[in-house]
């Protein structure tokens, strides 16, 4: 069975004919060991996806998850996950996503290609302003769940981030499918937002904020 | 599996300064007189920090005239794209003041600043109330299943509350979590019947009635809940993982205080049947104002919505207050 329906694939098409300008490469590490269904269905979908536009290009990895991210040198083991799906895009390797995707964010996801592929950044310009002078490499890490309909405002602002200065990496984490992850960031409410810095947490909340609020709450952490 | 969605992908443009109407808040009351003001052709810009408001706390409206079941957030969607098509734009931002300036209004955001316009409507609804009780703010404390539910799986919850909301909230909970307590504070419940009946079939939900809860502990989260009889005043502990407040709620009305919008003593704003306040081209609509008879539901607010819109064109177009 297809993942996307036929209308919503006429309709993506459409939208990716509109508004892909260059090609948006991503990279797909699968996990058939360590998370077999969810791996199988993020395979057919990002399939499905890419058959829509000559655009995307979509890399599936399914080797061995512990030596691809020693590889490709991810920094994720620096919060212990070790399980896939992992999603990277390969311009912007500061927007990860761990796990499928899914519900609410799946739009978030469709946008970030866009974006990506036409350089855009929609932010207000006072959040961009503050982003693009942080000058120490942070990790934003972003609890989600599918249902979730506030999260997208987060992850949407915290992927525009990652575009406008390379130091801030955004990772996405599906709570529900990571909860080794979520047990250790203590989520029990979504979006529960982290921010890193060597591998420490220098700030911590629950909730979306609007973006202004966001990128001058990350600033003001970056010299803990 | 099958993945729907929709896409809200905005190209960079430049945002006017000059409006006819600013919406402030993008729920049902907001929306709905968005798509009126669009109809009456005045230029309108909606603020609003999400798309929905609390329509995307609902997992299924089953109530909407048109909708047998529809999900709150798909409904908001639907309103916000209704609501593009006549020329209404949208902005995802915290509105910070509002004033009068001259024959305007000056209303200042966060992230994009200030915005003139000739009318305001303020439809920022409500939030939902604290139980204000020691141990509230421990994480696993919270007020939004349809976000929340999936991280308890297999977990014992407890919802606080006996209205609509609180049962919805335990049947959303009860797909996720091994057992759901209901905690009222009553024997009777202001919920629709319809789903107290669904609450009382599903083997999951327990109800504890004629109970408070008076404390939430725990080291890292909450563990556990003390819990009175309002009868008896003896106190049982309840082992939870997470508990869901769900109480009724309260109206963000605090930024029009500064304006001496007349507000009631409940912090509602005062409005009359064509949703003005006292303030000359400032309407209110939804869950803020004091209207609706204490039925704060999606129809009420749209329809709120919709009057608001017709008495901002009423005062723009044909200068009528």
């Amino acid at each position: 069975m297809a993942v996307l329906s036929d209308s919503d694939k006429e309709a993506l098409k459409k939208i990716f004919e509109e508004n892909l300008n260059s090609e948006v490469e991503i990279e797909i590490i699968l996990d058939y060991e360590k998370n077999p269904e969810v791996s199988k269905i993020a395979e057919e979908l990002f399939t499905e996806i890419k058959s829509l536009s000559n655009k995307i290009l979509i890399n599936f990895v399914r080797s061995d998850i512990d030596k691809v991210l020693e590889e490709k040198k991810l920094r994720i083991d620096t919060y212990g996950n070790r399980k896939g799906p992992i999603i990277i895009f390969s311009k912007y390797p500061n927007i990860v996503w761990y796990g499928l995707p899914a519900g609410e964010e799946f739009p978030v996801f469709l946008e970030q290609i866009l974006h990506i592929s036409s350089e855009h950044i929609h932010l207000p310009l006072e959040a961009a302003k503050v982003i693009h002078e942080v000058s120490r490499p942070l990790d934003i890490l972003i609890f989600v769940t599918p249902t979730c309909p506030y999260c997208p405002i987060a992850t949407h602002g915290s992927s525009m981030f990652s575009m406008v200065n390379k130091n801030i990496r955004t990772i996405i984490v599906e709570a529900t499918e990571f909860p080794e992850l979520s047990e250790k960031f203590n989520v029990y409410a979504v979006p529960k937002i982290a921010i890193l810095g060597d591998g420490k947490v220098l700030d911590s909340w629950e909730g979306a904020l609007p973006e202004v609020e966001f990128a001058r709450r990350i600033k003001k952490v970056e010299g803990s | 599996m099958t993945i729907a969605f929709s896409l809200q992908f905005q190209k960079k443009e430049e945002i006017d300064k000059e409006w006819d109407v600013i919406i402030i808040g993008g729920g049902p009351a907001g929306y709905t007189a968005a798509i009126y003001c669009g109809r009456y052709k005045l230029k309108t810009l909606i603020i609003t920090k999400d798309i929905g408001g609390l329509l995307n706390e609902i997992s299924v409206l089953e109530n909407y005239p048109g909708f047998k079941k529809i999900r709150g957030s798909e409904l908001a969607k639907l309103l916000k794209e209704q609501a593009d098509e006549v020329g209404v734009k949208t902005i995802l931002d915290e509105v910070l003041r509002v004033e009068r300036n001259g024959e305007k209004f000056k209303v200042i955001s966060r992230g994009y600043g200030e915005f003139y316009s000739k009318a305001v409507i303020v439809a920022t609804g409500s939030a939902r109330r604290k139980l204000g009780v020691p141990g509230e703010n421990l994480p696993g404390v919270s007020y939004c299943a349809e976000c929340d539910a999936p991280l308890f799986k297999n977990k014992v919850v407890a919802v606080v509350g006996g209205g609509s909301t609180a049962f919805h909230d335990a049947l959303v909970l009860s797909e996720h979590a091994s057992k759901v307590y209901i905690i009222h504070r009553r024997e009777e419940f202001r919920a629709e019947p319809i789903l107290v009946e669904e609450a009382k079939r599903n083997p999951k939900i327990d109800f504890l009635l004629n109970k408070v809860v008076v404390e939430m502990r725990g080291k890292e989260k909450v563990e556990e809940i003390v819990v009175q009889d309002i009868k008896t005043n003896d106190k049982i502990t309840l082992k939870v993982d997470g508990v869901f407040v769900s109480i009724g709620m309260i109206p963000v009305s605090g930024l029009f205080q500064e304006m001496n919008v007349n507000i009631d003593e409940n912090g509602y704003i005062i409005v009359d049947d064509c949703m003005k306040t006292n303030i000359e081209g400032l309407l209110a609509a939804g869950d803020v104002t004091n209207k609706g008879c204490g039925l704060k539901q999606v129809i009420i607010a749209a329809g709120m919505g919709a009057i608001a819109a017709l008495s901002a064109f009423m005062y723009i177009k044909m200068s009528k207050w």
